[in-house]
């Protein structure tokens, strides 16, 4: 999937006639019930779910690694970070390959739907929903049209740390105990 | 300064560097290889140029000088004696300084030192070394007060200003004075006329040297005593000029232009290209056998081979030869023979032998220990050589070739060996060991002792080698590049030390052992031994599980209990136990299956989990799904 021109406007992006500014192209995605949005520019590739290999020991939000032609690349249960339960891997599962600098990531969701404008005027900012800890994976919120809310996420917070300060109760895919990052 | 120009240049002088490195030791060797000196010139010459080119006046000075010298050389007007190889080499390093500080980040150089530059100054004018190091303070030298340089000058005057001078001079050089006082005609109670004050005082303020001074002093004097005369003309007698050969320069300069540079991070990408065509030509080699078809085999078998040498072909980019290593070598032995008052013959084999650009810097650390110490500790003071009978020039070998999938590097040296005796009594001395253990250990495993944290059997602490940190870090160092040492010693006749290392630290030999239902990657140089898990030989001391082999309790370490709790509990009949080395110490792990022998290709963890204790990295195995590579120190450190 290459990277599309930010301020392109040919696709199917719901449009006021008269709006020229500018426009956040996004990869829409499910996760459970909600529809998320995150920039086109940071997806290298959306992947069909192979297996996924676990890693003991590592931190609880890393599912374990997949080999993408020969380069190993995390992948994390993008849910944990939206205090969601794990889901279960379907036939309408993908991976999402995220790049910040040289790194990759995979971000498992339950369903990719399509690349979309969205109106920046579209889009607010989280600060009026409220302060809570994981607004911080969120860039914001947008209502557009009859799709409903579409969150759109900060793709660089994947790439910090570990996500420690997050209370989950049950991860049921994973094995160890939150907070753990070591090995044994 | 513009950046992207800086890096270009560093980039060349880095390799003009290292080149000139070899070619100056080369030189000692062959003073008067006109190939050689014309090469060299160059180095230093380019060097100059990009210096220039980014504005590093200091860089340029050295570089200058340097080029200066060695254009007097190649021409035959100077000779590089031992004392301009001296100031060559210092200038040398003085420039590496340079470089280094420039590859830092330092844009703003400090200015070589003067007493080096006046010494280069001095050499390329054919000065002896010690005069020139009384240059610079020479030109201060200034009239006494109140003194006419036109006028007449008293005898007391004169001694005055001889005496200045004397001072200023260093106190270590003062190899003008003693020939000036020496010169008979000079009668430092005589007159001295005007005309003969002022060619002197002329020359002086000109920059010369002092002894320029005093030998035209003294001409004008006309008493021009020939030992003088002599003295100074020697280091300044011109050498059978030697023409240059501009057929060797047109050569390299041929060969320059057939290289590329290539960023190593393209090699590792084409290298994880290759493993990943690997994995596909073996998918389609089981297709092929089910598929039955002529045809389909036919290309199979051809692309098979065409992808084994395409991976043996890029396998070879990442190779450099070992005397990008050996090549520091002669110099290090040089100066440091120099220092002790050793004499040291470096003979070196097998340089064109061939290994990882990873190994080959990853080595030069340990092996310039060893070096050191072969020459420190190992070859004898002359003297003491000659009174055991052996010849005054003790000699080390540095030899690589390749064994197989291993490359052994020897340093041998004719010494006086290691006294198994002494190293166990230093060894319970430092409580590194026991008495009781001590006693028991063979010559062979005594000399192992020098690889334990903290173990030097020189009394006193030299700048050279003797602190006790150095061999342990050697042997971890070895070990880490999946390597290991070997000593052996004969007392009085010398030590040689073998370190075998693989070809290559892209590949990882290791044992594939299932656990849960997964594969993990053990590295086979940990690996001992292999047998079937037997509850009936085990013991629980003190809580922990332990195996009995061979009259001896081993630690059990259960891999499920790690690695896949989730399976923790089940039988463990079909289980495997696996010996391995930790360290020191010796444990077996309890794993599911033993898959076999496996060369792996180490692939870094993914974002997040790089630098995850207990993990060397992860590989992808023949039928294209993930093993983790066990770290097992790392493991142990967690448990």
């Amino acid at each position: 999937m290459s990277v599309g021109n930010l301020f392109d406007t040919s696709s199917n992006s719901v449009d006021d006639q008269d709006y020229d500014g500018a426009y956040l192209r996004c990869v829409l995605f499910k996760l459970e019930t909600e529809k998320y949005g995150i920039n086109v520019q940071r997806v290298r590739e959306v992947l069909r779910v192979s297996e996924i290999r676990p890693v003991p020991g590592s931190p609880f939000d890393v599912l374990g690694v997949i080999n993408v032609r020969g380069v190993i690349v995390t992948v994390l249960d993008t849910r944990q970070f939206f205090k969601l339960y794990s889901g279960t891997i379907t036939d309408l599962s993908r991976i999402i390959i995220i790049e910040q600098q040289d790194q990759a990531l995979g971000l498992l969701v339950d369903e990719v739907e399509e690349v979309r404008d969205i109106q920046d005027n579209h889009i607010d900012s989280v600060g009026a929903i409220g302060d809570d800890s994981n607004n911080r994976m969120i860039h914001g919120i947008a209502h557009v049209g009859s799709d409903g809310v579409i969150i759109i996420v900060e793709s660089e917070k994947f790439f910090d740390g570990t996500t420690s300060g997050h209370s989950m109760g049950a991860a049921p895919s994973v094995t160890v105990d939150a907070g753990d990052d070591d090995l044994f | 300064m513009d950046e992207d120009i800086l890096q270009d240049f560093l980039v060349e002088a880095g390799e003009l560097y290292e080149n000139l490195n070899e070619q100056l030791v080369e030189l000692e060797q062959n003073p008067l290889d006109a190939n050689l000196l014309n090469a060299i010139f160059r180095g230093f010459h380019t060097i100059k140029g990009g210096a220039g080119f980014i504005g590093v006046t200091p860089l340029i000075e050295l570089c200058h000088r340097a080029e200066n010298l060695f254009d007097k050389i190649r021409n035959g007007e100077r000779q590089y004696s031992s004392e301009n190889a001296d100031i060559i080499l210092q200038a040398y390093d003085a420039i590496g300084v340079m470089i280094a500080g420039l590859q830092n980040g330092e844009r703003e150089l400090e200015n070589a030192d003067p007493a080096l530059l006046a010494e280069l100054d001095a050499a390329v004018k054919g000065q002896v070394v010690a005069v020139a190091k009384a240059t610079p303070t020479a030109v201060h030298l200034a009239l006494p007060e109140g003194v006419d340089p036109d006028g007449d000058m008293s005898d007391e005057e004169f001694e005055a200003l001889l005496n200045q001078r004397d001072q200023l001079s260093h106190a270590d050089t003062p190899a003008v004075a003693t020939k000036l006082t020496l010169a008979p005609g000079l009668d430092p109670d005589g007159e001295i006329t005007d005309d003969e004050f002022e060619a002197m005082l002329a020359s002086l303020s000109a920059g010369k040297s002092a002894e320029d001074a005093a030998l035209e002093a003294a001409r004008a004097v006309g008493a021009f005593s020939t030992p003088i005369a002599e003295q100074s003309a020697a280091p300044t007698k011109p050498m059978p000029a030697k023409p240059a050969a501009p057929k060797a320069a047109a050569k390299s300069g041929e060969e320059a232009e057939s290289t590329v540079r290539v960023d190593t991070k393209r090699l590792d990408e084409i290298m994880n290209l290759v493993g990943e065509l690997v994995l596909v030509r073996n998918r389609l080699l089981n297709l092929r056998s089910t598929l039955q078809n002529e045809e389909i085999a036919a290309a199979v078998a051809n692309l098979d081979h065409v992808t084994m040498d395409l991976q043996a072909s890029v396998m070879k980019t990442r190779m450099q030869p070992v005397k990008k290593v050996f090549s520091r070598f002669p110099r290090v032995v040089r100066d440091l023979a120099r220092k002790l008052g050793k004499e040291i013959d470096l003979e070196m084999r097998g340089e064109e032998t061939d290994l990882d650009k990873n190994l080959v810097e990853a080595l030069a650390d340990p092996l310039v220990h060893l070096v050191r110490n072969a020459v420190d500790h190992g070859v004898e003071m002359p003297d003491e050589r000659e009174r055991s009978g052996k010849s005054r020039v003790g000699k080390l070998i540095l030899a690589a070739q390749q064994e197989g999938d291993h490359i052994l590097l020897t340093i041998t040296d004719d010494g006086k060996g290691m006294d198994a005796a002494l190293l166990r009594r230093k060894a319970v001395e430092k409580g590194l060991i026991d008495e009781a253990t001590a006693s028991q250990l063979e010559d062979k495993a005594a000399f192992d002792l020098i690889l334990l944290p903290g173990f030097s059997t020189k009394t006193e602490i030299t700048d050279v080698s003797g602190r006790g940190v150095g061999m342990d870090v050697v042997k971890s160092t070895i070990t880490k590049l999946n390597g290991g040492i070997d000593i052996n010693s004969v007392l009085g006749e010398g030590t040689v030390f073998n370190i075998r290392v693989p070809l290559t630290l892209a590949i990882l030999p290791t044992l594939m052992v299932g656990i849960g239902s997964f594969n993990y990657a053990i590295p086979l140089t940990a690996v001992q031994e292999i047998f079937d898990y037997d509850a009936t030989q085990t013991n629980k001391i003190d809580g922990r599980m332990m195996v009995r082999l061979r009259a001896r309790s081993i630690p059990l370490y259960f891999m499920r209990e790690w690695l896949s709790p989730s399976t923790h509990g089940d039988n463990l009949d079909h289980s495997k136990v696996v010996i391995v080395n930790v360290g020191m110490s010796v444990i077996g792990l309890i794993v599911d299956h033993v898959r076999g022998q496996e060369e792996v290709v180490i692939k870094p963890l993914g974002a997040k989990l790089q630098g995850a204790k207990g993990y060397a990295g992860a590989t992808i195995t023949g039928d294209g799904r993930i093993a983790l590579i066990l770290d097992l120190p790392g493991m142990m450190s967690r448990f």
